[in-house]
């Protein structure tokens, strides 16, 4: 194969177009990337299935999913106009004229007549018959579209894109104009993850969701590093230096799409699918059906004639895990303890990660295709739950910006770093210490080797024999400098409401209706809520911390009420309740208490007023636990909405005892109740 | 570079020429999923069989999880519906069989040649995408002709397109409010008045309102919510056979719709002849005045305001039985489109969602003890 296929058509075609694909063949080589193999593997599995429909990719500020988005979209314009028909394209025959592989660039400012197309008035005018300019979604028909920060795109804009990836056709309805084009593209997005969500009806419509967050050796990225140099340099060569690794992904390409339509998803490897799905808790069923497309394209890319264990794992990987809303059962016993011993464990299995990774392929670290290779692995018919443990367990790219989860759970990043993920947020500096998940500066590590060209490049000199090319810049895994982010993330409400006493139906119904209004404002701030409550002896969280209204309102008004006050068992549950959180990267949380004081019950006592079996008086365990909060970054707030003639001070004491806020609000309606604590916040979010 | 520009296909009938234009086939014509192949999601299914048979009842709407089949089984059962009569060339598709009802164009030509060309056709079903602007659903000034022949034209919009069908909004509750506007009047009257541009037209546009959505990306505003007869709620399904089921149908058509369609035709057509045998009876079937105070004094019990609750119930459960083939509506008729009919209509708690469906049903039991009625009988024989 030639170095750059495009060339052997663009003989015969205009100058314009010659241009063209010249500039297409010269971006930087999807095989040349290194690291991110979650990332190319969803791009590959897309490039073999389209009705995979699309990728979104999460990439964090200075990522390299943007490079990798682009490179593929290069890589599959090449592919897709120099090789003809090997696509089933009825809707190509007709709008895609001569071997044109469109490749649109959704900008971020696009309006909707642009998006969608609208009348032109130009011609219109002329001609006196109406015309109209198609819209970005119908020209990239046949084609890819590709967005780059995605989540920051306008949300009626985001929904055009959704629905005509859905339907495969724009639907134009607009300024008198009325029309139906076809817009079937692969779709590949990158957002940034935490700067805002992508809307959940994008997400529903694109088959693969995967982290691009580069999980990186030094050497690896020192090797990035230097690719990206030597193409800045020189593109030309650097595209031919990596020819026959572009070839060879091309090969592979054909193969799987030739093989693909003759895989046949089994019974059983539906069932399997369809069984992963509802143990991860999966809404909709529509991802079950992307689940087995990208099972099978999966196959087809390991040159396997039927679907296996692998390809399952890998669609649990790509698919399922990142619209999880729960994890299978025995995970979740494991993080209840959440006890410090618990992290100590997962530091250990952290810290065998890049061991793992440090091997570096240079140039070939994607292993497209040994057709055969993978027939024998893996098709052992393993037991779902065990596919689901192991999809979660490998090294791959599954992110917990999924919806609300039950548990602190996510897949892998989140369950193993209890340190707050690196990763996100604001790039705001740099370090020379690598912490997980840490992202390169460039800038930093530009700088940080420069002052050491000199020397290097005269050592090296003595050394290089003179065919071989010098490098422009020499950059040693000591000169590496990782990004530090400072992450705009949310508060994490708990109401701890004392469920004890008479007046504890009323506590409830003001806890839950500031519950909501919080809520509602929850999506601006990244906020979540929780709600704890207490009476007897036992505190017991009804709902786990979440974003959504829908589940939120879901909490029963009447609950049991009467007996005992176990103010103690209320915070202890409170502070493992944040502890899980701080797991899915909520740094700060309100601890909202609403009792009237009376705490009677120790944390170890049956009977009120006893204090614990270990002899501490219950104030002093209240204290105790007090300076627990402080510690854990709980700011508490006890709320006290008894009438002033029944007030006895109680609550008052309470909140001093845990060094509290303490909030005198009687007779308060939720509204109040609200307004009282998102102004008691305020502080909390200008200190994050 | 040039944008690439094309002609539009008009929406109107009417037989012009004014410049030769290759119309470019729109999007390939795709065999829709059967509706009869939709595996699961009973109560959507029966709502808008339903308001096929019985237009009256209001519409539905559809809210649940994302990716359930919602949209499929709307586009589905347009292709299940046999088609109708109608005026040949008149933009609204008006029904020849009813004189009161027709356009003003079909009754200038009915007065002046006293009968109407015919012919017959789909069902329509039109799809309101959510960028459309006002002047494309109301209809607007005809620029192409404003422009060549300098007269003030009407060119009909989506509502005229809709007329004698249904209405389609997917993710209704992200509808901009002018356009629900628009629909709210239109729905209320059967007409749509456009008074725009110069332009002065009044014409028939009855359709059956249905609507879609996931209640986790905005709520409804009361009004709307208040225009559908039925509300029905979908969630996952989470049986695993069902689930699998889904999944195997779904590819077979993907891989081959004409077989995927032949092997279903013979229940697709039995469930055809269904509707097409309710229609035309359900205005037959009789519903007792004992029944009917049972089903008000559920109303009351619930606190329905207004008497669009017992409207509905009755309305619903006539084509329920119609469906069913049976002569007259029974308790358990009744019982089987209360939920739906009532779910959207309880006096809301600022704290409840309307899932409100377990009051209705606790309602019920207590107006129709479950010992008095036989068992549950399935949507179809």
């Amino acid at each position: 194969m030639s170095i750059t296929p495009a060339f052997d058509k663009a003989s015969s075609l205009s100058p314009l177009n010659r241009y063209e694909s010249e500039r297409r063949s010269l971006s930087y080589p999807f095989a040349a990337i290194v690291g991110m193999k979650a990332a190319k593997r969803a791009l590959m599995l897309l490039a073999v299935d389209r009705d995979l429909r699309g990728v979104l990719i999460t990439s964090g500020a200075g990522s390299d999913a943007r490079t990798l988005a682009r490179s593929f979209a290069a890589m599959l314009a090449q592919q897709d106009s120099s090789s003809s028909g090997f696509e089933d394209d009825s809707s190509r025959a007709e709008n895609v004229t001569e071997a044109a592989f469109p490749l649109i660039d959704l900008p971020l400012n696009v309006t909707a007549d642009r998006l969608l197309g609208g009348i032109d008035l130009e011609r219109t005018i002329a001609t006196g018959a109406k015309h109209h300019a198609r819209g970005l979604l119908a020209e990239a028909n046949g084609g890819l579209l590709f967005a780059a920060d995605i989540d920051l795109l306008d949300a009626s804009m985001t929904g055009h894109v959704a629905a005509a990836i859905d339907a495969a056709l724009v639907r134009l309805e607009r300024e008198g104009m009325s029309a139906t084009h076809p817009a079937r593209f692969r779709f590949v997005g990158t957002f940034g993850g935490e700067e805002g969500d992508v809307s959940p009806r994008l997400k529903d419509r694109v088959g693969i969701i995967v982290e691009g967050a580069p999980e990186n050796s030094p050497e690896e990225m020192a090797e990035a590093v230097g690719r990206a140099l030597r193409f800045e340099q020189d593109p030309r060569a650097f595209v031919g230096e990596f020819a026959v690794e572009t070839a060879a992904l091309k090969h592979a390409l054909r193969e799987a799409r030739g093989r693909v339509g003759r895989i046949n998803p089994t019974s059983g490897d539906v069932r399997r699918i369809a069984e992963a799905a509802i143990s991860l808790g999966v809404e909709g069923n529509r991802v079950d059906l992307f689940a087995v497309k990208a099972a099978r394209a999966n196959a087809a890319l390991e040159g396997r004639d039927a679907i296996a264990d692998d390809d399952i794992i890998a669609a649990i990987q790509l698919v399922l895990l990142p619209r999880a809303t729960r994890v299978p059962a025995p995970e979740d016993r494991n993080e209840e303890a959440g006890e410090p011993s618990s992290f100590a464990n997962e530091d250990a299995t952290r810290d065998d990660e890049p061991a793992r990774n440090d091997e570096i392929e240079p140039n070939n670290n994607l292993q497209p295709d040994r057709p055969g290779a993978g027939d024998a692995i893996g098709r052992a018919n393993k037991p779902v739950e065990e596919l689901v443990i192991e999809a979660m367990d490998s090294p791959a790219p599954v992110d917990a910006f999924a919806p609300p989860r039950g548990k602190a759970t996510s897949g892998d990043s989140g369950r193993r770093s209890h340190v707050i993920d690196r990763a996100r947020g604001r790039y705001a500096g740099s370090e020379s210490r690598r912490r997980n998940n840490a992202r390169l500066a460039l800038d930093a590590t530009l700088r940080a080797a420069a002052p050491h060209q000199i020397a290097r490049r005269e050592k090296q000199n003595a050394l290089r024999p003179p065919c071989v090319k010098d490098k422009p810049v020499r950059i040693t895994s000591g000169d590496l400098r990782f990004k530090k982010f400072k992450r705009r993330s949310g508060i994490l409400f708990i109401f701890a409401v004392d469920a004890s006493g008479s007046m504890a139906v009323n506590r409830m119904a003001q806890a839950k209706g500031a519950l909501t209004r919080l809520l509602q404002q929850a999506y601006l701030h990244r906020d979540k809520v929780a709600m704890i409550t207490f009476r007897r002896s036992t505190a017991e969280t009804i709902l786990a911390p979440t974003r959504s209204v829908e589940l939120a309102k879901r909490i029963v008004d009447a609950l049991p009420t009467g007996g005992a006050t176990p103010v103690a068992a209320a915070l202890v549950e409170a502070i493992s309740l944040s502890r899980l959180a701080r797991l899915q990267g909520v740094t700060q949380a309100m601890l909202l208490l609403f009792t009237d004081g009376r705490a009677n019950v120790g944390l170890h006592s049956q009977r009120p007023a006893e204090g614990s079996s270990s002899g501490e008086s219950i104030p002093e365990e209240l204290n105790r636990i007090g300076a627990a909060l402080a510690t854990e970054r709980i700011t508490p707030v006890v709320i006290d909405t008894r009438p002033r003639f029944v007030s006895t001070g109680e609550a008052r004491a309470l909140a001093e005892l845990i060094r509290a806020r303490y909030l005198y609000l009687p007779r308060a309606d939720s509204t109040a109740i609200y307004e009282a604590v998102a102004s008691a916040s305020e502080g909390m979010r200008r200190q994050g | 570079m040039r944008k690439k520009s094309e002609q539009v296909r008009k929406p109107t009938t009417s037989a012009r020429a004014l410049t030769p234009r290759k119309r470019k086939s729109p999007a390939p014509e795709r065999r829709v999923y059967p509706f009869a192949a939709i595996v699961g999601q009973e109560e959507m299914k029966l709502a808008l069989m339903l308001c096929a048979i019985d237009p009256h009842i209001g519409g539905v709407i559809v809210m649940g999880h994302r990716g359930t089949g919602k949209s499929t089984a709307v586009r589905a059962l347009a292709d299940l519906l046999p088609p109708i009569t109608k005026v040949k060339g008149c933009s609204y598709g008006c029904d020849p069989e009813r004189a009161s009802e027709l356009c003003n164009d079909c009754r200038d030509k009915l007065s002046r040649s006293r009968r109407l060309p015919v012919e017959r056709g789909a069902v329509p079903v039109v799809d309101l995408p959510l960028g459309a602007t006002e002047d494309r659903v109301c209809g607007t000034l005809d620029i192409e002709r404003a422009l060549v022949e300098g007269v003030k034209a009407f060119e009909p919009g989506l509502l005229a397109a809709a007329n004698r069908g249904f209405l389609y909004i997917d993710e209704v509750n992200l509808l901009d409010d002018h356009l629900v506007d628009v629909l709210l009047d239109a729905a209320a009257s059967g007409r749509n008045v456009v008074e725009r541009e110069g332009i002065s037209v009044s014409h028939p546009a009855r359709f059956v309102l249905v609507g879609s959505g996931n209640p986790e990306e905005g709520e409804l505003r009361p009004q709307l919510l208040d225009r559908f007869g039925l509300y029905t709620q979908i969630t996952t399904i989470n049986d695993l056979d069902q689930r699998v089921e889904i999944v195997e149908r779904r590819e077979r058509f993907e891989r081959d719709a004409e077989s995927f369609f032949n092997d279903i035709r013979a229940e697709h057509e039995s469930l055809r002849q269904h509707l097409v045998r309710a229609s035309k009876t359900y205005s037959e079937v009789q519903i007792d005045r004992g029944l009917l105070r049972r089903v008000a004094e559920l109303c009351v019990a619930l606190q329905v305001d207004g008497h669009r609750g017992e409207l509905t119930i009755s309305r619903a459960a006539r084509a329920l039985a119609a469906l069913e083939a049976r002569p007259r509506v029974t308790v358990d008729d009744v019982k089987r489109v209360a939920i739906m009919s009532l779910r959207h209509r309880l006096r809301k708690d600022p704290l409840e969602r309307i899932e409100s469906g377990l009051r209705i049903e606790q309602a019920i039991e207590a107006v129709f003890p479950s010992t008095e009625s036989g068992g549950r009988h399935s949507a179809i024989g």
